[in-house]
């Protein structure tokens, strides 16, 4: 790599349930989650603007008032600096992590020494197919065995023959695992979301349910069985021969929660940081992008890490610490079984699950997440890998420094 | 005489009357195309002088008005044209089209007196008029997908317009035909009519009084019913709907994906923008193989089988009024159900009257349930029921003018009904053994008159199955099976004819099939793959849930007796993986199929059916063998393709289209190939032999390739 890509900083919002009417952060714009964010930032750094070129934000529904460019939309609006550009990125739920390895990339190559990257979501506001989209299109969603996201991760359970009873206790200690890490104080990256007068609107992620057991998930209906009843079982098989029937074992008790967020992230080249009296906090070591079979569209994360390993020259064992993005329990227990990781290393604060998943933002949110442990234990090295709509699949690996 | 003549009344309404020279049907293709255009021009120029009030479109066939588009014209289009070619293609996909719309907005009102069978083009052009005046019962609609094609002559956009997105795709990708009075419920037909006359006298009146006619949707602020494709009532249409086609066609039928994308797509944009979408989307499929499959079996070969390609030329057309059936199981009972609903007096015997009346139940609650279902009034019952005679006594097959055996496959009783039969039977009377695979030369051996014996080839259950196998022994008559194949057409049913030998055509065909299935088990390749394989080729079923259905043991009962059979006469017999599969099946795990709760499939009281885990011990014990997909789907297809040929090459079989319409209609070979022959054409010759060469390194005999298709191959010369 030409130039070193250092993370200065990751912050991010609290979680909000995302429920109209029902979550804290309902009331907020996404627009002031961004801000809230650029404001700490500048503060807390005491960060020259000036010398931030560019900001990438990512979000899974741009539209609306998460629509055009929101990233520059929010630096004009907050008291950066004009000369900071911005750009509204969409991949789906990598997009906020995809933020960060292009703001890395960017550095990397030389081309530029000072980038913000975060994503955005408020789900209460703008839900998920907000935005529409070219997949749902009857031509296009033919051709591409287009099904129910939620049924590819019932379908990777069936493959891969985890039951309900797996995927529930999985949940179970995701819950428990994030409630722990909450009370302990061990999110340091979480910013309170203020109002227009300083006013705190939300401290603390709002989803969590320590209380949760494996008898209280057992009552819960499967999420997706609709679908798979409905005609996109069928289609599913049409691609996997070798499925007979699916079993819907996902439940919203042990599926990605729904919820509002924002997460910023501060990338820099050496010299920038030292210009400004910041200290790294890590390293980008490397990042990957894959592509893998979109109508389970799940399954990226271990091709994802893999990629980015071989690519620094490293392999599982180097790593200390695994965050995985939980959008479905089965998500998670494949990655553990293919890279053979165990349970303390993989998501050991909990996850999305417990804590919910704003779309866009999730990326840039769980790297913070991931460093804040990583500092916490004192270990190196960490891996922050999602799965995403088309069967995308991203990685990062950070080292601390 | 040119296509269509323009005549001028006293009113100012001008006629324009559909008549195709040599022609008994109009049809749309490169001479419609030329005649509409220049008619049309010459209307707008009658318009713009004022000397057209008004137009009547009508057919100068009496009976008859437009059967839709030339498929032999389509069918001899190159199929990878082009580039230069496809953009003419298009432009002359737009040109047949652009008449219609000239037409439907030249300012005079247009009406349409529809006077027979109105069909594909027909109705397109119908739906191009602003009043649809339709003669009682005639039958309009747009077919085409049944034969793997979409209307292309703006039928996808007025439909969607006029009736919204979900019955337009309802309607289309189904292919209904509607009677005149269902069509007008449904805003199809504006208006009934008893004749002709009636026909142009109403469609007139409507003419003068509405000489300000628009179409609907050339009407400020026309909304397409039910909405559009964003709308949020639609949205469960729009996103559940792709994923329904696809499971119901297996996404193996081109034309229901086109139209319902065309349909939403159409929906979208304006009315003009929607002609050139569904110009495209009909260029498409006109460029698709299956579709070429579709409407070479669909339609050219059906409307041949139909004429009576395989019938003998010069022999009068033949009615059964009474019809002896032997035998009150299943079989018998439901020929004789569809019998009886054709009008044709029906002697129903069995060795009881008990039995008989067995049968004869068996009708009655078929009729029933579709009075449940409202297809069929208690007084068309009672008529039914009234015309079956439930009998014991072969004195009452006296003076049947035919009379079907559907007795058991057993040689020795088939010998005893034929001479007790024939004892009475008037000397002229068929008797016709329907049996699916003993050879018929035998069995006529115990007729008196074999001249007068016939095999007819029946599919269970027969009040529902659309085929009848005809079976020509070595002394049948061409008049015998002549009015065998009358009976069948009759009965409603569609007759193919083939030659006698062991298994005829479909029994042996449909067997290579289900033997690969037994062959693959046996091998230990995964159950669920062999099946999903057969659905993923276009199969209604399985070669495994096939078994379950006829049940394990009467398949394992078929083949001790076929054992037998051979046996006693003098023949070696040697056991195979389907009969060492069905022994273990029902022998040592006692799952002898479907009706006795446990086949190659469980199936729970209050669940979906699933494989028996228990296969995999049986045939796996060490793990499933892995082979490619594409290879069992293959044998499951070859198989059948092969054998096919060497029907062919043994005499058999010997009309192509026979061959596809009865692997389609009687065995469910995959409908999107166009059938077990063309299957091979569409694949292309050499590469079908190449591959069948692979399979029989592979997987053994059953893919070695007749020397017919070595010889067809090396010329290139099609199954058609």
């Amino acid at each position: 790599m030409a130039t070193e890509a250092f993370i200065y900083e990751a912050i991010r919002t609290p979680r909000g349930k995302g429920k109209k009417g029902a979550g804290s952060l309902y009331e907020v714009k996404p627009i002031d989650l961004v801000t809230n964010l650029l404001e700490t930032l500048k503060t807390r750094l005491d960060l020259d603007t000036t010398q931030v070129e560019d900001f990438i934000l990512a979000t899974g529904e741009p539209v609306g008032e998460q629509g055009q460019d929101l990233a520059k939309a929010a630096l004009v609006y907050s008291s950066w600096d004009d000369v900071t550009t911005g750009a509204q990125l969409h991949r789906f739920c990598a997009g906020g992590l995809d933020a960060v390895n292009m703001a890395a990339a960017k550095v990397a190559s030389g081309f530029e020494d000072l980038v913000a990257a975060g994503g955005v979501e408020s789900m209460s506001r703008l839900g998920i197919g907000a935005s529409g989209g070219a997949t749902g299109d009857p031509w296009v969603a033919m051709k591409s065995y287009f099904i129910s996201q939620g049924l590819g991760a019932d379908m990777l359970a069936t493959l891969d023959g985890f039951t309900r009873e797996d995927v529930d206790a999985y949940a179970v200690r995701s819950q428990q695992r994030a409630a722990h890490a909450r009370d302990n104080g061990y999110f340091k990256s979480l910013v309170p979301v203020k109002d227009l007068n300083g006013v705190t609107i939300l401290d603390h992620d709002e989803f969590i349910r320590p209380d949760t057991t494996m008898e209280g998930l057992a009552k819960l209906k499967p999420s997706f069985q609709m679908f798979n009843d409905f005609g996109h079982g069928g289609v599913a098989k049409l691609k996997y021969p070798q499925l007979e029937n699916i079993n819907c074992v996902h439940t919203p008790g042990n599926s990605s929660g729904i919820v509002d967020g924002a997460g910023l992230v501060l990338i820099g080249n050496e010299k920038a940081g030292k210009d400004q009296g910041l200290k790294p906090r890590a390293r980008i070591v490397s990042c990957a992008l894959v592509g893998t079979e979109p109508t389970i569209m799940l399954a990226g994360p271990a091709p994802a890490t893999e990629k980015a390993l071989k690519k620094a020259g490293l392999t599982v064992d180097d790593i200390d610490l695994f965050e995985l993005n939980e959008a479905f329990a089965s998500v998670v227990l494949r990655y553990q079984k293919l890279l053979g990781i165990p349970d303390e290393k993989i998501n050991v604060n909990g996850g999305a699950i417990a804590m919910g998943h704003p779309i866009g933002a999730t990326g840039s949110m769980i790297l913070g997440t991931l460093l804040d442990e990583l500092e916490r234990r004192d270990l190196k090295r960490g891996v922050c890998t999602l799965c995403a709509g088309g069967g995308i699949g991203i990685a990062t690996v950070i080292e601390r420094v | 005489m040119g296509y269509i003549r323009l005549e001028k009344d006293s009113d100012g309404i001008v006629d324009l009357i559909f008549d195709q020279p040599g022609k008994t049907v109009n049809t749309m293709g490169a001479e419609y195309d030329e005649a509409m255009r220049a008619a049309v021009t010459e209307l707008k120029d009658m318009v713009e002088k004022g000397e057209c009030k008004g137009i009547y479109i009508r057919s100068g066939k009496p009976g008859q008005f437009f059967a839709g588009g030339d498929i032999k014209e389509l069918l001899e289009m190159d199929l990878k044209p082009s580039d230069e070619k496809k953009a003419e293609m298009y432009n002359g996909v737009m040109q047949t089209k652009a008449p219609l719309r000239e037409l439907e907005t030249l300012g005079v009102p247009v009406a349409v007196g529809i006077n027979g069978a109105c069909l594909g083009g027909g109705f397109e052009i119908s739906l191009a008029c602003h009043y649809r005046v339709a003669m009682n019962g005639v039958q309009v609609g747009l077919p085409e997908a049944m034969i793997g094609l979409m209307p292309g002559a703006g039928g996808v956009v007025r439909m969607t317009y006029l009736l919204g997105m979900q019955e337009a795709i309802g309607l289309i990708s189904q292919g209904k035909r509607l009677a005149a009075e269902k069509a007008q419920a449904k805003g199809l037909i504006h208006e009934l009519a008893e004749s002709e006359e009636e026909l142009a006298a109403k469609a007139k009146a409507w003419i003068k009084a509405n000489p300000e006619a628009k179409q609907p949707w050339d009407t400020e602020g026309y909304k397409i019913p039910g909405g559009y494709p964003a709308d949020e009532a639609n949205q469960g249409l729009t996103f559940f709907g792709p994923s329904n086609v696809m499971v119901q066609t297996k996404n193996l039928m081109p034309a229901q994906n086109a139209i319902f994308a065309c349909v939403v797509d159409c929906a979208r944009v304006d009315f003009d923008t929607a002609q050139k979408i569904e110009g495209r989307y009909f260029m498409h499929l006109l460029l698709n193989q299956i579709s070429r499959n579709m409407m070479t079996a669909f339609f050219v070969q059906m409307e041949a089988l139909n004429k009576g390609a395989s019938r003998p030329d010069g022999i009068d057309k033949t009615s059964v009024k009474k019809l002896g059936i032997l035998g009150a199981g299943q079989m018998g009972a439901g020929i004789a159900t569809v019998a009886a609903q054709k009008g044709i007096e029906v002697v129903l015997k069995d060795i009881s009257l008990a039995n008989a009346e067995k049968g004869k139940a068996y009708a009655e609650n078929f009729y029933n349930k579709r009075i449940e279902k409202k297809r069929l009034t208690e007084e068309a019952k009672s008529e039914y029921l009234a015309r079956i005679k439930a009998t014991e006594d072969y004195a009452d097959m006296a003076d049947c003018d035919l009379v079907i055996e559907a007795v058991f496959e057993d040689r020795k009783i088939k010998a005893a009904v034929t001479k007790d039969t024939e004892a009475v039977l008037k000397a002229d009377g068929v008797f016709a053994s329907n049996t699916s695979a003993l050879p018929i030369t035998e069995l006529a051996e115990a007729s008196s008159r074999q001249a007068n014996f016939i095999g007819m080839h029946f599919f269970s259950p027969a009040e529902k199955m659309p085929l009848v196998e005809i079976i020509r022994g070595a002394n049948t008559s061409d008049e015998t099976l002549a009015r065998a194949f009358d009976l069948a057409q009759q009965l409603g049913k569609t007759p193919i004819v083939v030659n006698d030998a062991p298994g005829f055509f479909t029994t042996r065909v449909i067997g290579k099939t289900v033997s690969q299935g037994a062959i693959m088990l046996e091998e230990g390749i995964n159950p669920v793959l062999i099946e999903s394989a057969a659905r993923d080729n276009g199969s209604p079923i399985g070669p495994l849930g096939a078994i379950d259905e006829i049940s394990q043991e009467t398949a394992y009962k078929n083949g001790q007796q076929a054992k037998a059979d051979a046996e006693a006469q003098g023949q070696k017999w040697e056991d195979n993986a389907a009969s060492r599969v069905l022994d273990r099946m029902v022998n040592e795990f006692g799952r002898k199929g479907k009706v006795h709760g446990a086949g190659y499939y469980e199936y729970p009281e209050n669940g979906q059916k699933h494989m028996w885990p228990g296969l995999k011990d049986a045939f796996a014990p060490n793990g499933y063998k892995e082979i490619p997909y594409e290879d069992i789907k293959d044998r499951l297809v070859y198989s059948q393709c092969l054998e096919a040929v060497r029907a062919m090459e043994e005499g058999v079989i010997e009309n192509v289209g026979d061959g596809n319409i009865g692997s389609i209609m009687g065995i469910g070979f995959p409908a999107q190939t166009g059938g077990v022959f063309q299957a091979i054409n569409a694949i292309g010759l050499q590469a079908f032999v190449e591959r069948a060469e692979y399979l029989h390194q592979q997987y053994g005999d059953d893919f070695a390739v007749p020397q017919l298709l070595k010889d067809r191959a090396a010329k290139n010369e099609l199954f058609l």
